[in-house]
């Protein structure tokens, strides 16, 4: 593993397009989130007027003058180059998904694989667009992660609402506690 | 006291002591003590799937036997069944049912205190069996209590319940009788929530923090995080899970880590248990507080101590 | 993924013709243009697959000089050079089309970096002057 400056820590946001990865920064950085972006031409895919073109970053200044810095990937896979440009010394990864997508399924799989299934780097799903009142489809996607051997936390998010963002964060953040006091005694 | 023998053919060692030292903590808890013995002079045998020859020889005599399977595999086609590896309730379940048929009465000291739950008479009990047995895609079960009804489909990993039910099940104890199997159509009036919302607002207002079957100096794990519904703002809940996803821990270890109490923890646990997403292995020895005390205290300890002050995450 | 060109045949192959052009440039070895997105509209002297990940990186590398020259009060990033000993990669803006489009072009040590981006930049001209035209004509 890659030494880690002591005063880096950093979140990624990821997930296809359409989830709502510059939504959930600009919901928590401190100040405007910088975006890449541009217009998106593949409406077909996504009917979106702009899509993120390389990267979104937000930070956190805290107290200790340290700063946590967020960053979102590019959704689509032609962008996938970026992907372990930006995950490099990544504390924790925060999978966005829409509810909404016929593919859901298929999104949850590939985003999960490609950054890892939370072995190394921890990760947590937040899902978006879900019907009110019907946990099936998050009971559905929990139990293809069962499948897959993987336990990661599930939690139906509105990446508008603060309180939503904030919840993924915290759960990270347990994760990441639990991974790095589990390594300080292994 | 009545006393009973069992034997093992065909076993593994580890499968044989597994189940020897499930009986040792059932002792006392049970009316009838069970004895290893030889085959021959056995009340009940437990015999390998793999090993046809023996059972058929065993099955022959007359004696009832438990066939032990692979949880991986299907259920074998016979009368006493129990998947490796099997959990403390599964056996007992399993002997109980043999020893109805020996004859023998009152297995479980019911009476012993009055908050003891009594095994397929509780709500708790029967949520907990229920999905932990894989039924049919469409089999529904309920629960009447006198405020109104409630339905859980175990293979949907959900519940349905009325709106105004549902605000009463939030807030307070409610009479619930353990769930049975219905052929009926759902009303439109039902809301579907996540199964583990019923589990956890169950254990809330159970009398012992701690279900029943669960062995308290035990390890536990989850075997995947579980789907909150209405009550995920709690950080410790989230710290218990990430923990218990991640490792396999005792109750002490898992109050020092998360600076909780017992009846939390416990009321925790239980729901997890209820809602077949705990794996609680009785026979493991416990590390109580061996490990030294490092809350906090990794790479990310002060930065993420910082980051949730900043975002009013609380401590 | 969209397979389609953003653009008619009748363009496509407009463009074509002017990316020949610039590729007789001393040193050029390819270029694609680009939308803004990261789909290739053209390309010259590369596979399907080298052409579509060339885009891809393109848009990634002109949105981030883009967002680098707003953080720095700039008004717009019109080119972006990678230099090394071997050669050039530069991404740069196609003025006044839509949807919005780069073109990246790459190039060996035989290439002069003056001429070479005289020739880009010439050829982003040319492009938008064809592009205007199909559109009003």
């Amino acid at each position: 593993m890659d030494t880690v400056a002591s005063n880096e820590f950093k979140i990624i946001f990821t997930g296809p397009m359409g989830a709502g990865k510059t939504t959930a920064i600009t919901a928590i950085s401190d100040k405007a989130a910088v975006s890449t972006d541009v217009v998106n031409t593949d409406q077909a895919q996504c009917e979106k007027e702009l899509t993120t073109a390389a990267l979104d970053y937000g930070q956190i200044a805290l107290p200790d003058n340290s700063c946590v810095r967020l960053y979102g990937t590019p959704g689509q896979d032609r962008f996938r180059f970026m992907w372990p440009i930006l995950m490099k010394n990544a504390a924790g990864v925060i999978v966005l998904l829409n509810g909404d997508h016929p593919e859901l399924e298929q999104h949850l799989e590939h985003f999960v694989e490609a950054f890892g299934e939370g072995r190394d780097v921890p990760m947590v799903i937040g899902v978006g667009r879900l019907p009110e009142n019907d946990h099936s489809r998050l009971e559905r996607l929990a139990m293809q992660l069962e499948q897959r051997g993987v336990a990661l936390p599930l939690f139906d998010t509105d990446v508008r609402k603060q309180d939503d963002v904030l919840l993924l964060v915290d759960a990270l953040l347990c994760l990441i506690e639990a991974n790095d006091t589990g390594r300080m005694e292994a | 006291m009545t006393n009973r023998r069992l034997a093992f053919v065909g076993l593994g060692a580890d499968t044989t002591s597994a189940c020897l030292s499930m009986l040792k903590i059932m002792d006392g808890r049970s009316s009838i003590e069970w004895t290893q013995s030889d085959p021959e002079d056995a009340d009940v045998l437990f015999v390998a799937h793999d090993g046809d020859n023996g059972r058929q020889q065993w099955e022959s005599k007359q004696k009832p036997c438990v066939v032990v399977y692979p949880s991986s595999e299907d259920r074998p086609a016979a009368r006493y069944t129990l998947p490796h590896p099997f959990r403390v309730m599964q056996l007992l379940g399993v002997l109980e049912d043999i020893s109805c048929t020996l004859g023998d009465t009152q297995t479980v000291t019911a009476a012993a205190t009055p908050t003891a739950v009594q095994p397929h008479s509780s709500f708790g009990q029967s949520l907990k069996e229920l999905l932990q047995t894989p039924a049919g895609e469409e089999t529904l079960y309920r629960s009447e209590s006198p405020l109104g009804q409630l339905y859980v489909a175990p293979s949907a990993g959900c519940y349905y319940i009325e709106p105004a039910l549902h605000q009463q099940l939030r807030s307070k104890e409610l009479p619930l009788s353990a769930l049975h199997e219905v052929h009926e159509p759902l009303g439109e009036q039902l809301a579907r929530r996540p199964i583990f919302e019923l589990a956890w607002f169950t254990a809330q207002h159970a009398a012992d923090a701690l279900a029943p079957w669960l062995a308290p100096a035990g390890q536990f794990k989850l075997k995947r995080w579980p789907n909150f519904g209405s009550i995920k703002n709690d950080r410790l809940y989230l710290s218990l899970c990430a923990m218990l996803t991640r490792g396999t821990w005792g109750r002490q270890q898992l109050m020092e880590r998360t600076h909780c109490n017992a009846g939390q923890l416990d009321r925790f646990l239980s729901a997890c248990s209820m809602s077949n997403l705990l794996i609680n292995d009785s026979t493991a020895p416990t590390l109580a507080s061996e490990a030294p005390q490092v809350q906090n205290a990794g790479r990310f300890g002060s930065m993420i101590r910082g980051l949730r002050n900043r975002l009013g995450l609380g401590s | 993924m969209k397979s389609e060109s953003p653009l008619g045949k009748t363009a496509t192959l407009l463009v074509q013709q002017e990316l020949e052009k610039f590729g007789e440039t001393k040193g050029v070895t390819s270029a694609v243009l680009l939308t803004s997105d990261g789909f290739e509209v053209a390309a010259l002297k590369m596979d399907k697959e080298s052409a579509s990940k060339l885009a891809a990186m393109g848009s990634s590398l002109a949105a981030i000089g883009s967002a680098i020259a707003k953080e720095a009060s700039l008004k717009e990033c019109s080119r972006l050079i990678v230099e090394s000993e071997e050669g050039v990669v530069a991404v740069m803006e196609v003025p006044n089309v839509t949807p919005p489009m780069s073109l990246a072009v790459v190039a060996n040590d035989a290439s002069i970096l003056g001429q070479l981006l005289w020739a880009a930049k010439n050829c982003c001209l040319g492009l938008e002057k064809k592009l205007k035209e199909l559109i009003t004509a």
